[in-house]
C-alpha cells in the first residue's frame, strides 16, 4: 500500500505538468476541450493527494513500522489522536499536509461556479499548479513519507513522537498554519492570472476578498495556536518568544494584514494598485519564505525541523516566483495606472496608508532582525544574537502607533474630513483613556509610565470601536424608530462587513490588553523549598507536601500536588508535573496551571533532591493571560460574521463621481 | 591588649557576617535584567530567561556569582562576551556602526516611508484641487447643469 502512496503522489505529479501544459496551451489557442481535460487534472491531483494522504494516516493509525516516517515520529502507545497528528511532526509529512490543502484549495477555485465566466481562470490554476509541481517535485523526490525503514524483521516499537508536540495546540497549529499559508496563494494566483491576461481592474481583488480574509483568519489562529501550545508546554512563563520560526509566521501575518485593508482603497478608489500587487507577491513569498526557514536549518531555533537539502530547492523555489512576478508586475506596469486623487490630507484613505505604513515597517523590523544574524556574519563575521529585548524594543512603540491608527480610523469620514470634525470625534474617547490612565495609575501597585500609557491608548481605541456600535445603533433608532435591540442587531446584519470588520478590531484590543498586562504586570519567582515550607507570590500561598510518583501508561509521571489559597482561602489545587517517557531521552514539564480572567497562576516544577522532599518551583502570577485567547476567539467570529455570503457581506458601491462631487 | 584584640576579633566577625549575609541578596530586579538580556550558550536557540536546563542554570549561577563579586551590570555583560562571544548577548550590543543599523533601520525605514506617503497624498491632493479649480469635464458639467436645475426648482418651490 505504500508503493500506492507513493504512485498517487508520483501521477499527480505527472498530472500537475500536464494541467499546466494544458491550461497554457487551451487559453492561447482557445481550444476548450483541452481546458476542460486541464480541469478534469486538477480534480484527478486532489484525488490523487487526499488517497496519498489517507493512507499515510492509516499507516501512522496502524503502527505499521516498515515505513520510516511510522517509525520516526510515533510509538505502539501512543494515543490515536497523536498518532494522527504526527502527519506533519516531521518534514514530509508537514510538506504533504502542504500539498494536500492545496490541492483541495486549487479544485475549488477551479470548480467554482463564481469563477466560470473569469478569462483569467487557466492562468490562476497554472499558477497554483506551479506550486504543486514544486511540493510535489519535493515528495516525490526528496521527502517520500513513504519511504520505508529497510529494517528487517519491522521494528515492534517506533520512535515516539516528541513530547513536546503532544498537545492539542501541536495538532492545531500546524493545520490553521498552513491553511492561512496556502490561503494566501489563492489571491496571488488571482492577481498573477490578473496580470497575465492584462486585465488591471480590482476584479482579483473582489474574487478574492473572502480568500484573503479567511487565510489571514488562519493565520492569526496558527500564530495564536503556537502561543497557546508554548505557554502550557514549554514551561518559561511566556507564550512568545520571537523565535525565528515563530517570525517566521508573524511576517506574512503582517503584510497580510496591510494586504486586507489596503485593498479596500482600491476597491472604492481605484488607487494603489501597484502597491496591492506588491503586497500579495511579498506575502506570498513570505508563506513560502517561512517554510523554508522551518525546514533549511538556515538559523536556529527552537522548533525548526533541521537541516536537509529542501532548503536549497527553497531557496530556488523562491528565487523562480520572485523573478517571475516581479517580471510580470514591470512589464505590465503601464497597466497599472491609477487614479490619483486624494480629496483631504485627512481622511480614512489616509489612515489606511498610515497602517499600511506601520504594519509593513513592522513586518520590515521583524524580517530585518530575523535575518540580521546572518547579515553579521556575513559582514563582519561575527554572530551576533537578535532576539526577545531587540524585538519587543523595536516592535512595541511600532505596534502601539498601530493600535492608535486603528482608534482614529473609525473617527475619519472616507474621503475628507475637517480638523473640527476630528476634534470633536476624539474629545469623549481621549478625555475617557486618559482618566483610564489616572485610574490606573492610581490604582495599580508598579507605577510605571509605558504600560500605563499603552495600556490606555488601547483603552482609546475599545471606546472609539463601541462608540461606533452606539453611533450607529442610536442614528437607525433614529431614522427607523426602531427598538434599541432591533435597530442594533439591524444595524450589525446589514453591514456585516463593516461591523465584523470591528468585532475583528476589538478583538484585537482584548488581545492586546493581555500581551501589555501579561508583560507588563507579571510576577515571577524561583523558590526551592522543602516538605511542609511553603511559597508566596502575589495574593496566593501554595503549599508544598513532597514529590509524588505515578505511573502514566509506560511513562512516569512526577509531581507535586500543591494547595493554592488566596488571601487565606483555600481556592484548589496546582499539579507542576515532569513526565519521564519510555520512548524519549528528554522529560518534558507539564505546568500547573490555574486560570481565570484576571489572572493565571502558573507553575513549573524544575528540579529536586533529597528524594523528593526538596524541590525548586518557578512560579509565575500572569495578568490576563486569558483575554489574549478570548480576543483570538471573538477575531474569528468577527471574520465569519464578515464574510459569510448573504445580505451585508458587500462593500457598498465603488464612489460614482455624483457620490464625490456632491455627496 | 587582650581585649582589643577581642573587639578586633568580634569586629572583623561581625563585619564579615555582614557582608556574607549582605552579599547574599543580590539584587533581584538586577539579575532579571541582567538574565532578560542574555542567551542559553548551548545551542538551544533559547533566552536565557526561558531556558531551564542545565547550561542555563550554570549561567544563572555565574551571574550571581559576578553580582556577588561586585561587578556592574555593564561589566557583566563584557565578562559574558569574553567569554561566550557577541552571541551571548539576545540583542546586538549598540558597539559598532552594523550592530546600530540594526537597531535603526527598522525605524529609518519608517520614517522614508511615511515621507514617500506625505508626498504622494499631497501629490493626489494638489492634482484633485487643480482638476477641479481648472476645468470641469463635460461629465462633471452635465452633471453640474442637472444638479442646479434641480437646486433652482426646488428653489423657486419654496422661496
Amino acid at each position: 500500500m505504500a508503493d500506492i502512496g507513493y504512485l498517487a503522489l508520483v501521477l499527480a505529479l505527472a498530472v500537475s505538468l500536464y494541467s499546466t501544459a494544458g491550461f497554457l496551451l487551451g487559453a492561447r489557442s482557445g481550444n476548450q476541450r483541452l481546458l476542460e481535460s486541464a480541469k478534469g487534472g486538477i480534480l484527478a491531483i486532489a484525488i490523487l493527494v487526499n488517497v496519498s494522504s489517507f493512507i499515510l494516516i492509516y499507516f501512522l493509525v496502524t503502527s505499521d513500522f516498515s515505513i520510516k516516517y511510522v517509525f520516526q515520529y510515533t510509538s505502539i502507545n501512543l494515543p490515536t489522536f497523536y498518532k494522527f497528528a504526527a502527519f506533519w511532526a516531521g518534514n514530509a509529512g508537514s510538506l504533504l499536509l502542504w500539498m494536500w490543502i492545496l490541492s483541495i484549495f486549487t479544485a475549488l477555485v477551479a470548480f467554482s461556479r463564481q469563477h466560470r465566466d473569469d478569462r483569467s481562470l487557466p492562468y490562476v490554476n497554472v499558477v497554483l499548479l506551479i506550486n504543486s509541481i514544486f511540493f510535489l517535485f519535493l515528495l516525490v523526490f526528496l521527502a517520500n513519507p513513504f519511504e520505508r525503514t529497510g529494517i528487517y524483521p519491522v521494528p515492534t516499537e517506533g520512535n515516539g513522537l516528541n513530547p513536546l508536540l503532544q498537545n492539542p495546540g501541536m495538532v492545531f497549529h500546524p493545520v490553521t498554519l498552513y491553511l492561512g499559508y496556502v490561503g494566501f496563494a489563492v489571491p496571488f494566483a488571482f492577481a498573477m492570472a490578473a496580470l497575465i491576461v492584462r486585465n488591471a481592474d480590482d476584479q482579483w481583488i473582489k474574487v478574492t476578498r473572502r480568500w484573503s480574509v479567511v487565510a489571514w483568519m488562519f493565520l492569526t489562529l496558527g500564530n495564536l495556536y503556537g502561543g497557546q501550545w508554548a505557554y502550557v508546554e514549554l514551561g518559561w512563563g511566556g507564550y512568545w518568544g520571537w523565535d525565528p520560526v515563530e517570525n517566521a509566521s508573524f511576517i506574512p501575518w503582517l503584510t497580510g494584514t496591510a494586504f486586507i485593508h489596503s485593498v479596500m482603497i482600491q476597491e472604492r478608489k481605484d488607487m494603489l494598485k501597484t502597491w496591492n500587487m506588491v503586497l500579495i507577491i511579498v506575502t506570498y513569498l513570505l508563506t513560502i519564505f517561512g517554510t523554508f526557514l522551518v525546514r533549511s536549518g538556515v538559523l536556529t531555533s527552537v522548533h525548526a525541523f533541521g537541516n536537509s537539502s529542501l532548503g536549497t530547492m527553497f531557496l530556488v523555489f523562491l528565487g523562480l516566483m520572485t523573478a517571475a512576478s516581479l517580471y510580470l508586475m514591470l512589464d505590465r506596469s503601464s497597466l497599472l495606472r491609477e487614479g490619483r486623487e486624494f480629496e483631504s490630507y485627512i481622511s480614512r484613505e489616509s489612515s489606511f496608508l498610515l497602517n499600511n505604513l506601520l504594519l509593513v515597517g513592522s513586518a520590515f523590523a521583524v524580517f530585518w532582525g530575523t535575518i540580521f544574524p546572518l547579515v553579521s556574519e556575513a559582514v563582519r563575521g561575527v554572530k551576533v544574537t537578535v532576539s526577545v529585548p531587540f524585538f519587543n524594543q523595536v516592535n512595541a512603540p511600532i505596534l502601539l502607533a498601530m493600535m492608535f491608527v486603528m482608534g482614529v480610523c473609525p473617527l475619519i469620514a472616507w474621503q475628507r474630513s475637517s480638523l473640527k470634525n476630528l476634534r470633536n470625534n476624539f474629545l469623549w474617547p481621549m478625555v475617557l483613556a486618559v482618566l483610564f490612565g489616572i485610574v490606573l495609575y492610581v490604582l495599580l501597585p508598579v507605577k510605571r509610565f509605558i504600560p500605563i500609557f499603552a495600556l490606555a491608548v488601547n483603552f482609546f481605541v475599545l471606546v472609539t470601536i463601541v462608540a461606533e456600535f452606539v453611533r450607529g445603533t442610536l442614528v437607525r433608532r433614529r431614522m427607523t424608530g426602531e427598538g434599541i435591540p432591533t435597530a442594533f442587531w439591524r444595524l450589525v446584519t446589514r453591514n456585516r462587513r463593516r461591523y465584523g470588520g470591528y468585532l475583528v478590531h476589538l478583538g484585537i484590543v482584548i488581545m492586546a490588553f493581555g500581551i501589555i498586562a501579561s508583560h507588563a504586570y507579571k510576577l515571577e519567582t524561583v523558590r526551592t523549598v522543602e516538605a511542609g515550607e511553603t511559597i508566596t507570590i502575589g495574593d496566593y500561598t501554595l503549599g508544598f507536601n513532597g514529590l509524588r510518583q505515578r505511573p502514566e501508561g509506560e511513562n512516569t509521571v512526577v509531581y507535586a500536588d500543591m494547595p493554592v489559597t488566596k488571601n487565606g482561602n483555600y481556592v484548589g489545587n496546582v499539579m507542576p508535573e515532569k513526565i519521564f517517557y519510555a520512548t524519549w531521552d528528554q522529560p518534558s514539564t507539564e505546568v500547573g496551571l490555574m486560570g481565570g480572567l484576571k489572572e493565571d497562576l502558573y507553575v513549573i516544577l524544575s528540579t529536586w533532591d533529597k528524594e523528593g522532599t526538596e524541590a525548586t518551583f518557578k512560579v509565575n502570577v500572569n495578568p490576563l493571560v486569558s483575554w489574549i485567547w478570548i480576543g483570538g476567539y471573538l477575531l474569528v467570529i468577527g471574520t465569519i460574521f464578515a464574510v459569510w455570503p448573504g445580505r451585508g457581506s458587500q462593500l457598498g458601491p465603488k464612489y460614482t463621481r455624483e457620490v464625490s462631487h456632491h455627496g | 591588649m587582650g581585649k582589643l584584640k577581642t573587639w578586633t576579633v568580634t569586629a572583623l566577625l561581625v563585619l564579615s557576617l555582614a557582608s556574607g549575609v549582605w552579599a547574599q541578596q543580590v539584587d533581584e530586579a538586577l539579575f532579571k535584567k541582567i538574565e532578560a538580556n542574555l542567551m542559553c550558550t548551548d545551542g538551544c536557540g533559547m533566552y536565557l530567561a526561558a531556558c531551564d536546563n542545565t547550561t542555563a542554570q550554570r549561567m544563572r549561577q555565574q551571574l550571581r556569582e559576578r553580582l556577588l563579586a561586585g561587578d556592574t551590570e555593564q561589566q557583566i555583560y563584557a565578562y559574558m562576551i569574553s567569554i561566550y562571544g557577541e552571541e551571548v548577548m539576545a540583542a546586538p550590543p549598540k558597539t559598532n556602526f552594523l550592530n546600530i543599523t540594526a537597531w535603526v533601520l527598522p525605524f529609518l525605514g519608517i520614517l522614508g516611508g511615511g515621507m514617500v506617503i506625505y508626498i504622494a497624498v499631497d501629490k493626489w491632493v494638489f492634482h484633485r484641487q487643480g482638476r477641479r479649480a481648472e476645468k470641469p469635464d463635460a461629465e462633471d458639467a452635465a452633471e453640474l447643469a442637472a444638479y442646479e436645475e434641480i437646486l433652482n426648482a426646488e428653489m423657486k418651490k419654496y422661496f
